[in-house]
């Protein structure tokens, strides 16, 4: 037994040597320095230099904040924003208090459709919608056949209602856990004291469920002016920032996107602005509660029952339409553009046939980018929560920028970045796998952060103090302990890397295109039945990682917020 | 089954000194307590043991060999932890079995090993169990059994039996030191639980403020505490402040002979401790050579055993007697008039201040 003691000298001289975790944070730091600070610190770079004469200054900005074209994108985008983060918040929050305070029946068919909805890709909606309301859609035609004019699903109202239907998920989940979790005493103390109903839930419980209801729209608002998708498809006319950013940077082509790059900043200062302020809001708002009086849910009188039951489904049906749509149109056989009306698995064979390479993209890219996120994030939230030191501290901050920062953007910065011999990746595989890795890398690392925080350090001590090294134990003990939030957090990350469409939009070639690129281009081509068969195909994969996700983790759909 | 020898240890966290010049010397085989209010530095003192703590400075050696440099999974200490830490997703068995095969023992070994460890810790029904199949007190076991397995140089525990309910933990504790004894294991224990700590230990090192107090038997530190903190900390103590006008010591305005006195230099203030139960109460008048202090009774409280008798002095320093329950100690009522009387030779003499060191 003293075999495991050397002499003295031996060591002092190993101390040198960094230890694993040591190693581990450096390469870290290296890795987020490279992949994420550089290609933003590139794109900001660029807006400082004069699009037409190179001079440094603040000349593109003073041009993006006075020129009509710009501008009103800005506010454009800025009404979208908020106009779709009020939508999100008024179907959100009656939904959440009609399943937190009454007896639901088929709650979880609810919760289930809400986090489908969630998980969709967001430019589904948007062509779904196009096919019921558009110019030729489904419903248009119907309408107008009786001679009634159908509301238009073009411009600002079609994209906000798109917005509304697509995020509300974010507010109904968030303010559902609120309201499941606030003390019951404190209404019925509000009760008590002689408040009305109404009055008990304006003054009392929406303060309670303030922090809960504002970060969840929070989240509506930054993607609602991040989403490019969208206003592309439905937009007609109505530029957003991010729709100008993609356009002014394919037209920029070869070129510096100078403005495109200046547009994006505007993006992220606004994002940054949102979170901000309401960060401050929250610093002086914390109400903990020991939970000793968990609010019951009451039953209805019938008519009342019908009322509520009819409002929750419609909301959730409402907002799965598009997805009834595509891949009830997926169904359908097309002639060129044209709908026949039969019914038939033509454009899946058609997908098959002529776009099996996005498809296997598509998987291929992602479960690539998850792998990387899996490997990463296990070792990331080991250092952000077990090791107390500025560098872990900085990480987890670091980690929050990913989620600031719109797809367009990062794709730019990408390009900018790795353009360049011996670096230049542009056109291939690698730069997607990279860009969608680290724009998912914090879902990883949240839902491992989670678990490890939950995990004793004395127990890794205890295999540290049998004698496995620091790298032995993270393998042996943390690994297998982390499992559920590895799994989790990587079949959330999995969902949201399949269905990349803005970085991707931009970085892509024939070679390297994806599903929701293709579906896009489809779109805008008019090919809808392909682009339903691909959405399907889409669909049908984030619903299994859905199901999954349910399997695994008991905190059931509030792990997808 | 090697000696331990800590000296000059240092540790501080930011402006927090945790550990301040630790010199101990623990003898081969011997149970060794770090005894000591909650913050004085035992957990700190013991992960610095173990490595996960790196000391400011300092050398710890243990057989001679210095290891305060040697990484935690490298320093041959076994290590039992307040709660269990046993992994949650490996059988009884694997727990145990985890630092052979860190060893690289042989797998014929590990078996035999595991089988006469857990024989030992009283766990062989349980050896294919998860851990959370598993009560608190056996999940000790086998956080003990995990250590012992690897036959450490010294084993370290930090409150072990904490978590555990008082009758368990008396029982764990006898089953404990008798282990410890078979193996002749070298062990430092952590506990604040001072009657644990003069149950168990060979020697009770007691600790404050990151400074240790005393270091010595059982015995010696309630009998013998080195200065006021010791004697305050381990076992109860009335402290009472002598006025001393030249030959003449006084306390609370009434005088007492107090021969030891003679040999203690007058310096700065004194204080005066005596034990509780050295004192009696209404003593019968024919004893002779007993301090006798007037009081008045603040409160009388049947503990069981025996009755706590608290009063007040004439100077309104409060003192507290611990007797017998007779009948006239149960007829006492608040607001009484009474004596307080010990022997002269049971007054312990201590500089003042919270440390201040043993005069007599
Ligand atoms: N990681 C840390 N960072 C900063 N200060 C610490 C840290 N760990 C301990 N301390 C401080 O060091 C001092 C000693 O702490 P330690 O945990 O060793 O006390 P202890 O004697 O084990 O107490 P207890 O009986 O409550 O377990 C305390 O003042 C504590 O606040
Ligand atoms: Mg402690």
């Amino acid at each position: 037994m003293t075999a495991a003691i050397a002499t003295p000298s031996f060591f002092t001289g190993r101390l040198k040597r960094p230890g694993f975790w040591t190693v581990i944070t450096a390469l870290a730091v290296l890795l987020l320095a490279v992949l994420l600070l550089l290609p933003i610190a590139n794109v900001l770079a660029i807006s400082f230099f004069d699009a037409t004469t190179g001079n440094f200054g603040l000349s593109n900005y003073v041009q993006v904040l006075t020129r009509r074209f710009y501008t009103a994108a800005l506010w454009n985008t800025i009404v979208i924003g908020l106009l779709g983060m009020l939508g999100a918040c008024l179907l959100g929050i009656p939904l959440a208090f009609c399943t937190s305070r009454y007896r639901i029946r088929g709650r979880a068919v609810i919760a289930t459709f809400a986090v489908l909805v969630l998980c969709a890709p967001p430019f589904i909606g948007a062509y779904a919608w196009i096919m019921l309301f558009g110019s030729n859609g489904a419903v248009t035609n119907i309408l107008s056949s009786i001679g009634i004019p159908a509301p238009t699903i073009y411009g600002v109202p079609g994209i906000v209602m798109v917005f509304s239907l697509k995020f509300f998920p974010y507010i109904y989940l968030m303010t559902e856990n609120a309201l499941n979790t606030i003390n019951k005493s404190y209404e019925d103390a509000a009760e008590n004291l002689g408040c009305t109903a109404f009055q008990r839930f304006y003054k009392v419980t929406l303060p309670l469920i303030f922090p809960a209801v504002s970060t969840g729209a929070i989240i509506c608002f930054v993607l609602s002016i991040a989403d490019f998708g969208t206003p592309a498809i439905l937009g007609r006319g109505v530029r957003t920032l991010a729709t100008i950013a993609y356009t002014q940077y394919t037209s920029e082509m070869g070129g510096t996107p100078t403005m495109a790059v200046t547009v994006s900043m505007l993006m992220i200062a606004i994002s940054m602005i949102a979170l901000l302020l309401q960060r401050r809001i929250l610093s002086k708002r914390r109400y903990a509660s020991a939970l000793t009086n968990r609010p019951g849910k009451k039953a209805m009188s019938p008519l009342k029952s019908i009322l509520v039951h009819g409002f929750c489904y419609l909301v959730v049906f409402i907002a799965m339409l598009p997805a009834f749509t595509v891949v009830y149109t997926s169904f359908l056989e097309t002639s060129g553009p044209v709908f026949t009306g039969n019914f038939g698995l033509g454009s899946y064979e058609r997908i098959l046939r002529d776009s099996p390479q996005a498809i296997y993209n598509s998987f291929v890219f992602a479960l690539a980018a998850v792998a990387l996120i899996a490997v990463v994030s296990g070792l990331l939230s080991f250092i952000v929560v077990r090791r107390d030191n500025f560098v872990s501290g900085s990480l987890d901050l670091l980690l929050m920028v990913p989620y600031l920062i719109p797809g367009v953007v990062m794709a730019i910065g990408y390009v900018a970045t790795f353009q360049h011999p011996p670096f230049d990746m542009t056109g291939t595989a690698l730069i997607i796998i990279l860009l969608v890795f680290i724009r998912r890398l914090p879902y990883g690392v949240r839902s491992t952060t989670s678990i490890l925080r939950q995990i004793k350090p004395s127990i890794e001590e205890a295999a540290i103090n049998l004698g496995a090294s620091p790298a032995k134990t993270f393998a042996s003990v943390t690994v297998p302990l982390m499992m559920p939030g590895l799994i989790i957090g990587s079949l959330m990350s999995f969902i949201t890397a399949i269905n990349e469409l803005s970085s991707t939009l931009i970085l892509y070639t024939s070679r390297t295109i994806t599903m929701p690129v293709l579906i896009y281009v489809q779109v805008i081509d008019g090919e809808f039945g392909t682009a339903a068969a691909l959405s399907t195909l889409l669909l049908l994969s984030t619903g299994l990682c859905v199901f999954t996700v349910f399997r695994f983790s008991d905190r059931k759909e509030s792990a997808f917020v | 089954m090697s000696a331990v020898e800590i000296t000059s240890i240092r540790k501080s966290y930011g402006a927090t000194v945790a550990l301040s010049d630790i010199n101990i010397t623990i003898p081969s085989g011997s149970f060794f307590t770090l005894l000591g209010p909650s913050g004085c530095g035992k957990t700190t003192l013991l992960r610095t043991i173990a490595g996960f703590h790196q000391q400011d400075s300092g050398i710890i050696a243990i057989a001679k060999q210095q290891i305060e440099n040697v990484p935690a999974h490298k320093r041959d200490v076994g290590m039992v932890f307040q709660d269990y830490a046993v992994f949650p997703h490996i059988s009884v068995a694997d727990n145990i079995a985890f630092g052979l095969k860190q060893r690289k023992v042989a797998r014929s070994e590990i078996a035999s090993r595991v089988a006469d460890i857990l024989d030992i810790v009283q766990l062989k029904p349980y050896a294919a169990r998860m851990p959370h199949e598993l009560s608190g007190g056996q999940q000790q076991r086998v956080g003990l059994a995990r250590a012992l397995v690897i036959n450490p140089q010294v084993l370290l525990m930090d409150e072990p039996l904490s978590n555990l309910d008082a009758k368990l933990r008396v029982d764990l504790r006898r089953e404990l030191r008798a282990i410890q004894q078979s193996m002749n294991i070298t062990t430092i224990y952590v506990t604040h639980d001072q009657e644990e700590a003069l149950a168990m230990s060979d020697i009770v090192c007691v600790m404050y403020g990151g400074v240790i107090q005393q270091a010595a038997a059982p015995w010696d530190v309630y009998n013998s505490p080195a200065n006021s903190f010791v004697a305050s900390f381990v076992g109860a103590n009335n402290f009472l402040a002598l006025s001393i006008d030249g030959t003449q010591a006084a306390i609370a305005e009434t005088s007492v002979a107090l021969p030891q006195l003679s040999s203690v230099q007058a310096g700065g203030k004194i204080v005066a401790a005596v034990r509780p139960e050295y004192i009696v109460v209404n003593p019968a008048n024919d004893e002779d050579d007993l301090v006798r202090l007037p009081v008045k009774i603040r409160q009388v409280s049947f503990t069981g055993r025996e009755m706590a008798v608290a009063a007040t002095l004439a100077s309104g320093e409060e003192i507290e007697a611990v007797t017998k329950p007779t009948s006239d100690i149960i007829a006492l009522h608040p607001n009484d008039e009474a004596v307080f009387a010990f022997p002269a030779r049971k007054v312990q003499l201590f500089e003042d201040g919270v440390t201040g060191a043993r005069l007599f």
